[in-house]
């Protein structure tokens, strides 16, 4: 048996609040082609440009987008199997 | 408090569904400003978009203060004294005792009057009632006009505090 390895990638945006407040939104499996700033900034500008989210603390008014990333994470499953 | 969430369904390559919940979504947003945001989502992933739901939670707990403490009774049986209907026997005056009697847990309270007429006042235990009794120490005093005192007990964690009015004429 070989070590399983395991690639799983996000998006993860984070919006800020005029309280104060951050939210990460994290979207899964995002596209490999994906053009993060345009995807951020299409989805950013949307969400404040209608306030859909709400900060959780005390449901402040969204600021916008503060900063987006692409987090790619590789996970392995370690063979322990006796050589 | 109103809150709203929604839930961004989807299938991924492999054909799985997927989910997406976002909280403390914005109430006023219309339905058509949700599916699109989670339409929006859904293009950013390799997912293919199926339907965003809508969930509008509404708290119905009921806050309240709380239960008001009662008030306790007190009733007496004299809120009139007449300083003639007092003699004095060894600096106690003897005559008319205001009994009270109480059904709250609170400590007597004897208000001060508005003027010094050199008396002063005793609460006792008497029988089921608290007698309330004005003496005095040295010579006898003299009343030129009406005094109004309070008498009552303190607010306690289960009672409201109370009192009663006393007045003492010449």
């Amino acid at each position: 048996m070989a070590d399983t390895v395991k690639s799983t990638s996000s998006m993860q945006l984070e919006f800020s609040f005029v309280d104060g407040d951050t939210r990460t939104v994290s979207i899964d499996n995002p596209k490999t082609s994906i053009n993060l700033g345009a995807a951020a900034a299409s989805i950013g500008s949307y969400v404040k440009e209608h306030n859909i989210l709400l900060g959780d603390k005390t449901g402040a008014d969204s600021k916008g987008l503060k900063s987006a990333h692409l987090v790619n994470q590789t996970t392995t499953k370690l063979d322990i199997t006796p050589a | 408090m109103a809150t709203t969430s929604i839930i961004v369904n989807s299938t991924d390559t492999s054909g799985k569904s997927a989910q997406k919940a976002m909280t403390c979504v914005n109430p006023d947003a219309t339905n058509a400003q949700l599916a699109a945001l989670g339409q929006m989502i859904t293009a950013a992933s390799n997912n293919t978009y199926v339907e965003t739901f809508r969930i509008n939670k509404i708290n119905c707990d009921l806050e309240s203060d709380a239960p008001a403490k009662p008030t306790p009774t007190l009733t007496a049986t004299v809120t009139n004294y007449s300083l003639a209907s007092f003699e004095s026997d060894n600096g106690e005056m003897i005559g008319s005792t205001c009994n009270l009697t109480y059904n709250g847990d609170g400590d007597i309270f004897i208000g001060k009057a508005p003027i010094d007429v050199g008396l002063r006042f005793k609460a006792f235990k008497n029988g089921a009632s608290i007698a309330v009794k004005p003496f005095y120490i040295g010579s006898a005093p003299t009343l030129t006009e009406t005094v109004t005192f309070k008498v009552g007990f303190t607010e306690t964690a289960n009672y409201k505090a109370c009192s009663v009015d006393i007045t003492l004429t010449a």
